[in-house]
């Protein structure tokens, strides 16, 4: 990060541009009628994309972009007096985080025109809501990602989760939809907590969250380094920062929906579809990978977190892909694709091929919010059924949709010559070439791993495609079914023609590509530059291997599995899948009921709670406990609060007593220990 | 003379005496009394101390606290009677309608 | 001996609020109008110019022989004192007028309660500070009484005069025990002694203030009298007593801390230590249940006590002696802020009876918040702003004020109840968060939209824009706080 800078206030109006759209439709957007507030947001939408357009230019000029990085917004003193700590508020654009700038306000910015078609039904002022939630949400993403510092990000961190929980209640009558949003907001707190604690463990370490400076603080340390001052005098700099970058990646697993955190994601599905493929799967949560690819220097020097982050990102892959195997809801088979795709990303960054992972994090933005966005085309011709199985044929009734959505299946696939497949397929021989200093064989593993994530990811991909669009109609809706409108459409188009040509930024480095060979990974390497010379020795690379095998090994699986699944749900094999369902009826009720995980939580966590309070405090054994997790731990506090409320009952001679026996221990206390 | 350590357990006793009144007494008017009662003691205390060691500051401090008392007990009567009239009596299970 | 004016012009900011009590209480008897607006109006002048002559009246120091000290930190406390009562005064206003309850004795009583809440910040002598919390109190108590309909504000006011003396009474018997084992009340003196006749007048000393802070287990006070007093007065006492009652046990403690024998520091310090982590526990456990939000508020207060203490517990440490400090006078800053605004909400919002003396059982409801984002979406917004202060998010002053007290926990290697404390903030988000829940995702039951009161909503402006500054730049208001830090003893 040592390029020149240039000064640039005009950084924050990215993210106050939209925030003043947020402002004004949300005090004044119900009275102004429909069409005003769809005007306000996408102008602000438009707006925020031509500054960022006009930031990237500066960007792809080779300059980075900072602004107000010397205004300071806090300082915490240290034992000698000094400044121990002290946060800025400041912007800072460098090819990574410019890189997301363009992400977020062009997927956005597309996604918003969707909407203004897709919510028409909403009345004025839930219209008005809605785009006041979006922008933002908006607001709130940039702000994380342009965020020069650990703090500045957790502001954003912070704000995409409100707006995310507002958006997934926001049809907050329907009682199940509430519930879900509280999931995500429990859930994502138990990240939170996770990330404050590398927050406060990076800080204690270095005294900023500032990620140039911290930048500039581990160049030439190593892992061996010990630390001479703070709280964490005498550890070594390698085991310090494990504890902070694990902390950090507790958050990340939190927000971007990784074993054990994810349960809120497929939930997250309740609320509207265009939110589903701007905020659940195009933009913030990805949020965690990109913590990692900017932190990246720091995670080099933790190899026992990268991993983690590996295996953490490898073992989800093969999860989620496996739970989207059974499932028959159209968003919820994407949103088990989603966790499962991020998990590819994190097993790129962990892995040390950080480039990659922020590649499948773009690709993974274009066709995943195609097919979202597709899915819900689908969901209106077919009058808000979200279930495949009442489907099928609806490639005659919405050609565009039915086009677009082939076109992102066969990007996320991994179908030659698509994006998808240059993104994964650059993930997985990364991985397979890495070595992990503290687990060598790691690796190895994420790279099965992802590769059996695959082969299933084409499968049910290919399943879902052919149940909703191929065949006969198989309910009276789907023959009835009809094309959405243009705004809706079009939208589609672009972001398919998006996730093909985004294949420029991943081809190989094979001779016969020329100067394109790579080019996303070129581009990217300044930013990563610290993190490979950590990793691979000061002024080393990442040997080259431009073996040919696993590139054919990638696209055998996709072709294989994805040819299986056409003979079993459109071929000759259409027997198979019921007889295989009642061969294994257990299995497949396991399946449905996506491993029972969210059971397994109830027991543990819930349950756990639960006899532990009955045994210290019999009184609350009448709280029963029916709601699952979310419901459960507020439950549960509250009946404690209510036994202890016990004492509050309003009389003044019980107050005054237990004033006095209190003041009697505390006098014990001192009496017993400090009289001496 | 009598010596001051007697006064010191005098005014111990007198402050127990006053704490388990306010904690056990149910009549509020008696509670009240209690509490001048405890500070009562800690003045007693105060003056016990100031003539054992011969620190004249003791006698002052009993002054303020007299004073003090009195503001106390002038606005403490006044609540007492808007207890009163709110409720006509002055039972201590009267007075518990905020709880919980 | 000379008469001390040099001391007693040390202590102009108190003669002001003082003589403006003096002042409106003449006013009721003179000026026999029905118009009471300048009341108001005159009380907020009071304040600003006693905060002004706070802020220009320099540091004399110690001044009447060692029992007062003017310094940096006592000049903090009377600004946040005086900003605290301005507020409390304009959200009196509206509510007071509302309910023709509008008397000069009610400016007055405040004013005077802030003098003694000035005294406080500068006491350095058990015995000042006696008068000063009994001039402090007395007035509270009044106050709590001051609306005379109804059953609950004479309650309210009741327990918290009985407890409260109850409390003053043990506080005073300590500094009799501390007078008879150092021959002195003064705290530069008090360490010089040692024994067990100190430390039991010390832990006396150290319950009574617990008490005014409302810290677990001498909390029991505060739900009751939260909720029944005036919720013009409770906020006022929540933001001004709670601010005066740190500010004394923080230079208790310092005192406690350097000059006792190392082993009964230790106890006080691990006594400290345990009254903020059941503190910060109970407080936070006891409000997720209420559905009250004046309740809740009362609660909280609880809670943010035991975030308090923690930084009470930091400078004990050496090293973090200073960052906690600053970060303590930090977080009183912001939290007057935000509670006087929280609590003026409650005011606009609180339901009223059709007699005058009926007091119905839903008044602070969370009822009372559905669909406000609706109805009056610049109230909605205030009250999230200050939720979210409260609940310690980014970019609010609450965040910053955790932020800094935490930090200085760490520094002082209390890693558990740095812990504990962000534990219990994500806790804490969920009951605060519920109400902008409940202000923007519930449908409205009523049309009933409070109070309109310009008074009101300009003290909550001057709230919502004093939290939103604190928490985005708060490196002004931080920088005054690192230089109050440096006690003169």
């Amino acid at each position: 990060m040592d390029n020149p800078t240039v000064a640039q206030s005009g950084l924050w109006l990215l993210i106050l541009l939209p925030l003043a759209g947020a402002l004004v439709n949300g005090l004044v957007g119900r009275k102004l009628g429909k069409a005003n507030v769809a005007l306000i947001a996408i102008g602000a939408m438009v707006a925020a994309f031509l500054s960022a357009l006009v930031v990237y230019v500066q960007v792809l000029a080779g300059r980075n972009v900072a602004s107000g990085g010397s205004e300071n917004w806090f300082h915490v003193l240290g034992p000698d007096g000094r400044a121990m700590v002290s946060i800025a508020w400041g912007l800072w654009v460098d090819r990574l985080s410019g890189t997301l700038l363009l992400v977020v306000t062009g997927v956005g910015l597309l996604i918003h025109v969707y909407s203004t078609s897709y919510m028409s039904h909403e009345d004025d002022a839930g219209y008005a809501r809605f785009f006041t939630y979006l922008n933002l949400f908006v607001a709130a993403m940039l702000t994380l990602v342009l965020g020069d510092s650990l703090v500045l990000t957790f502001v954003g961190w912070e704000g995409v989760g409100l707006c995310s929980y507002l958006l997934i209640g926001f049809w907050y009558t329907d009682e199940q939809k509430a519930f879900c949003g509280r999931k995500a907001f429990v859930t994502n707190r138990i990240g939170d907590f996770g990330f404050l604690i590398g927050v406060f463990t990076i800080l204690s370490i270095f005294g900023t969250a500032n990620y140039g400076q911290l930048a500039a603080a581990v160049k030439g340390h190593g892992v061996d380094t010990l630390l001479t001052a703070g709280a964490f005098a005498g550890w070594t700099l390698g085991r310090a920062l494990t504890l902070a970058t694990l902390g950090l990646f507790v958050g990340c697993c939190g927000k971007s929906a990784q074993l054990p955190l994810y349960v809120w994601l497929p939930d997250a599905m309740a609320g509207p579809t265009p939110v589903s493929a701007l905020i659940h799967a195009a933009t913030m949560v990805t949020a965690g990978v990109y913590l990692v690819a900017r932190t990246s220097f720091l995670f080099a020097l933790a190899p026992a977190t990268m991993a983690t982050v590996c295996l953490v990102g490898a073992l989800t892959a093969v999860f989620a892909a496996a739970i989207a195997f059974f499932q028959n809801d159209i968003k919820k088979v994407l949103a088990y694709s989603t966790v499962s795709q991020l998990g590819f990303m994190f097993i790129g960054v962990g892995a040390g091929v950080y480039f990659a992972g922020v590649m499948h994090l773009v690709t993974h933005a274009f066709f995943k919010a195609c097919l979202f966005l597709g899915a819900g085309s689908v969901m209106h011709g077919m009058h808000e059924d979200t279930d495949i199985r009442n489907m099928g044929g609806l490639k005659d009734k919405m050609p565009h949709t039915r086009m677009t959505f082939l076109i992102a299946t066969m990007a996320i696939t991994g179908i030659v010559p698509l994006s998808g497949f240059f993104s994964k397929d650059a993930i997985l021989a990364g991985a397979l070439n890495s070595e992990n200093a503290a687990f060598p064989a790691v690796g190895k593993i994420a790279y099965v791993l992802g590769t059996i994530a695959a082969a299933g990811t084409a499968f049910y991909m290919m399943r879902c495609y052919f149940l909703t669009f191929s065949g006969k109609p198989r309910t009276k809706v789907a023959e009835h079914a009809h094309e959405s409108s243009p705004a809706m459409t079009g939208v589609l188009w672009i972001l398919a023609v998006l996730s093909v040509v985004a294949l420029l930024l991943g081809l190989p480095r094979f001779e016969i590509f020329g100067r394109w060979g790579e080019v996303f990974g070129d581009y990217m390497h300044p930013v990563f530059a610290q993190a490979l010379g950590i990793l691979h020795g000061e002024g080393g690379e990442a040997a080259e291997h431009v073996a040919l095998w696993p590139f054919a090994v990638a696209w055998g699986v996709a072709l294989a599995s994805g040819a299986l699944a056409w003979a079993m749900y459109v071929g000759n094999l259409r027997e198979v899948p019921g007889k295989l369902a009642r061969a294994f009826p257990g299995f497949y009720r396991f399946g449905v009921d996506k491993f029972r995980v969210d059971e397994l939580y109830d027991l543990f966590v819930v349950k756990f709670v639960k006899n532990g309070a009955w045994v210290l405090w019999k009184v609350v054994d009448r709280i029963v406990i029916e709601g699952i997790f979310v419901n459960g731990i507020p439950r549960v506090l509250a009946g404690l609060g209510r036994f202890f409320r016990l004492g509050q009952n309003g009389d003044l001679q019980r107050y005054a007593a237990v004033i006095a026996v209190a003041a009697a221990v505390v006098l014990w206390v001192v009496l017993g220990t400090g009289a001496r | 003379m009598v010596p001051s350590s007697y006064y010191l357990a005098l005014a111990a006793i007198l402050f127990s005496i006053g704490l388990f009144g306010v904690v056990s007494k149910r009549n509020i008017l008696i509670v009240f009394m209690c509490i001048e009662l405890m500070l009562n003691a800690a003045n007693l205390t105060f003056l016990a101390f100031a003539r054992q060691s011969g620190n004249m500051a003791g006698h002052a401090i009993a002054f303020f606290v007299i004073a003090v008392a009195a503001a106390e007990a002038a606005v403490g009567l006044a609540i007492v009677i808007a207890i009163y009239r709110t409720r006509g009596t002055l039972h201590m299970d009267e007075v518990r309608v905020l709880r919980d | 001996m000379n008469f001390p004016t040099q001391d007693f012009a040390a202590l102009a900011p108190v003669g002001i609020l003082s003589g403006g009590a003096l002042i409106l209480l003449l006013s009721e008897v003179f000026l026999a109008s029905t118009r009471r607006g300048y009341q108001a109006s005159l009380t907020v002048l009071f304040s600003i110019l006693a905060a002004v002559a706070a802020a220009g009246g320099g540091s004399p120091g110690v001044i009447f022989n060692g029992q007062a000290t003017v310094d940096a930190f006592s000049t903090f406390v009377t600004v946040i004192v005086c900003a605290g009562l301005a507020l409390s005064a304009l959200v009196g206003a509206g509510w007071l007028r509302a309910r023709q309850a509008e008397r000069g004795e009610f400016y007055a009583l405040a004013l005077f309660g802030a003098s003694g809440m000035a005294l406080l910040g500068s006491a350095t002598d058990l015995l000042f500070a006696f008068i000063s919390i009994e001039v402090m109190s007395i007035s509270t108590y009044a106050l709590a009484a001051y609306i005379r309909r109804g059953k609950k504000p004479a309650e309210a006011a009741f327990k918290y005069f009985i407890l409260g003396s109850f409390s003053s009474a043990l506080l005073l018997y300590g500094t009799a025990l501390v007078y008879g084992a150092a021959g002195s009340t003064l705290f530069a003196e008090i360490g010089r002694a040692q024994g067990p006749l100190l430390v039991v007048g010390l832990g006396l000393v150290a319950v009574g203030l617990s008490f005014k802070v409302a810290a677990v287990p001498f909390h029991v006070w505060t739900p009751d009298v939260y909720e029944g007093a005036p919720t013009p007065v409770t906020a006022f006492m929540a933001a001004g007593v709670k601010t005066a009652a740190f500010a004394v046990l923080t230079r208790l403690a310092l005192v406690a801390f350097q000059a006792t024998p190392a082993s009964a520091a230790n106890s006080f310090a691990w006594v400290l230590a345990a009254l903020a982590l059941v503190s910060m526990l109970f407080g936070n456990w006891l409000a997720l249940t209420q559905r009250s939000v004046k309740r809740m508020l009362a609660y909280s207060s609880i809670a943010h006590a035991g975030y308090l203490l923690v930084g009470v517990v930091a400078a004990a440490a050496a090293g973090a002696r200073e960052a906690a400090l600053s970060s303590i006078l930090f977080y009183l800053a912001s939290y007057t802020a935000t509670v006087v605004g929280a609590f003026a909400v409650v005011a606009v919002l609180e339901r009223r009876g059709r007699s005058l003396d009926e007091e119905p059982a839903d008044a602070w409801d969370l009822e009372r918040f559905a669909g406000l984002g609706r109805k009056r979406p610049g109230l909605a917004f205030a009250m999230a702003v200050f939720m979210v202060s409260l609940a310690g998010v980014p970019p609010t002053a609450g965040f910053i004020g955790k932020l800094l007290v935490f930090q200085a926990a760490i520094s002082a290697h209390a890693y558990g109840l740095a812990v504990v404390g962000m534990l219990t903030s994500a806790l804490g988000a969920y009951y605060y968060l519920r109400v902008v829940v409940y202000m923007y995702m519930r449908p409205a039951e009523d049309r009933e939209i409070g109070l309109i009161s310009p008074a009101i909503q300009v003290a909550l402006a001057l709230a919502v824009v004093a939290v939103i500054v604190l928490g985005v730049g708060p490196e002004t208001v931080s920088k005054l706080a690192r230089a109050a830090a440096a006690i003169g003893m």
